[in-house]
């Protein structure tokens, strides 16, 4: 039993979700598939690989599965955390803004930031929530939203892609 | 159950009964997760000798000793953080945790960015370790605007932190564009140009991911260096609010162990922000005075064990300290 990492972070906002869909590659709604954390070449640092079916493309090709590389991660008896970067669940839905890496592999653009974890109280529209824990923003709004309605959230990265 | 086991383990439910504070411990992502300690009292650091183009040497070295030694004056706690010498090597700049090796807690600035350095079919774009590859800062993990990363290295089934690093972005964006550390007292920039001003204070950066490097997360105050927001030029987070002094002590009490716990939500009650503050912490002592009052007229102490074996093996890890 040995490892856990932790990545406190600061970055420079804004957190607006036009600012986010302006500088990802791709934004995508879908749900997490699976994931598997490993090593990275050389060692020292555990990196988790996320893969995510897409629901909806908002930005971007579509493709039949994303992958996600997130620092961090769980490796047998080692556990890494990486404070400030988004994490993911098992089955998670999600909407992620994503900035490519490699021919089909993508990081999550300023994150935490660009990541909101999609669900619903029993008998309510889906919302859509971001966790900023672990992120330090400068020039960051308060007012920024970290929780709005699904659709919401849809019309506003349509409506900033087109734009 | 043994007098002292008792103790110990009520003392443990105490400090995760009580009410909430603003500060906040982070937690590995273990099962259970465990929230994140040193064994000794701080830690060493080493400094980079690479530093940063946008300030003199002595003045960035400083600005980070201050940094720990803002936490180190803390004089209910008892930490301390001493400086190994700079490291000169370029070989030597490798964050995270090598097993078997000789591990450093570094701060060091990557003043290349992955995009520029790192070819294209390279397996660490897909793999993830370009930033120790090439000695770059990874935008393409975080996104350009991330100024800073500290990555803490602890045992997953007890939190203990084994290795903390500390990285500060100082590569152009791919808009070319990079930030500006400063180390300067002065007012923050307004232009462009503008010198003699506070851009992104070291100090103040630094001092924040070392309280991160500590175990601390971000808390809901305002007024503490561990408050998750900042304007730019921003000096304030250089010198420790009540919330932070308070958290430090309450995980680090000078002359007292180590306070462990399990993140909120595990089995077990868990020492959460609001729930290991100092009221919990005071409300902790108080009962073990009562109780080691009391015991000293009843060798048997009619303390109600917990049920929950987690709490009190969760003390007891911290009791080990």
């Amino acid at each position: 039993m040995l490892l856990a990492f932790l990545l406190a972070a600061t970055l420079v906002g804004p957190a607006d979700v036009e600012s986010l869909a302006a500088a990802a590659d791709a934004v995508v709604y879908g749900q997490v598939v699976r994931r598997s954390s490993a090593w990275a070449p050389g060692g020292g640092q555990i990196f988790t690989t996320v893969v995510l079916r897409p629901i909806e493309t908002w930005k971007g090709a579509s493709a039949g599965e994303v992958s996600i590389l997130v620092p961090g991660g769980e490796l047998g008896e080692l556990s890494q955390t990486v404070q400030g970067a988004a994490a993911f669940s098992d089955a998670e839905e999600v909407v992620v803004f994503l900035h490519r890496r490699a021919p089909g592999t993508y990081g999550v653009e300023r994150l935490a930031l660009g990541k909101f974890v999609v669900g619903a109280p029993a008998g309510s529209l889906k919302r859509a929530h971001r966790d900023r824990r672990g992120l330090t923003c400068l020039r960051c709004d308060p007012a920024e939203s970290d929780d709005l309605p699904l659709e919401e959230l849809r019309a506003r990265v349509l409506g900033s892609v087109q734009r | 159950m043994s007098r002292g086991k008792a103790s110990r383990a009520a003392l443990a439910l105490l400090f995760c009964a009580l009410p909430a504070h603003a500060w906040k411990r982070t937690y590995t992502n273990g099962t259970p997760p465990m929230c994140l300690w040193w064994l000794s009292r701080g830690h060493s650091f080493q400094i980079d000798a690479q530093g940063t183009p946008d300030a003199p040497t002595a003045d960035s070295y400083n600005a980070i000793r201050n940094s720990f030694q803002t936490w180190a004056a803390v004089s209910c706690s008892d930490l301390s953080f001493p400086e190994e010498s700079p490291s000169t090597s370029p070989q030597a700049r490798l964050v995270g945790y090598f097993q078997g090796a000789a591990n450093h807690n570094l701060v060091l600035w990557r003043s290349n960015a992955c995009r520029d350095v790192v070819p294209a079919n390279d397996p660490c774009l897909t793999q993830g370790g370009c930033s120790n590859k090439y000695d770059c800062w990874d935008s393409g993990l975080h996104g350009d605007s991330v100024i800073a990363t500290t990555t803490t290295t602890a045992r997953s089934r007890t939190g203990e932190i084994l290795d903390t690093d500390i990285e500060l972005n100082d590569a152009p964006s791919s808009t070319g564009s990079k930030f500006t550390f400063t180390t300067v007292d002065g007012p923050p920039c307004t232009t462009p140009l503008e010198t003699g001003c506070v851009r992104i204070d070291v100090q103040n950066t630094v001092t924040h991911e070392a309280g991160h490097s500590l175990g601390l997360d971000h808390s809901p105050d305002p007024n503490a260096t561990m408050y998750d927001s900042a304007p730019s030029g921003q000096t304030s987070k250089r010198i420790l609010g009540t919330d932070d002094i308070t958290g430090i002590c309450t995980i680090y009490p000078r002359g007292a162990a180590t306070v462990t716990c399990l993140a909120p939500g595990s089995s077990g009650c868990g020492c959460s922000q609001g729930q290991n503050g100092p009221g919990a912490a005071l409300g902790a002592l108080a009962l073990l005075l009562h109780i080691r009052r009391r015991s000293r007229s009843r060798p048997q102490l009619p303390i109600k064990s917990s049920t929950n074996p987690a709490a009190a093996s969760r003390f007891q890890s911290g009791s080990e300290n």
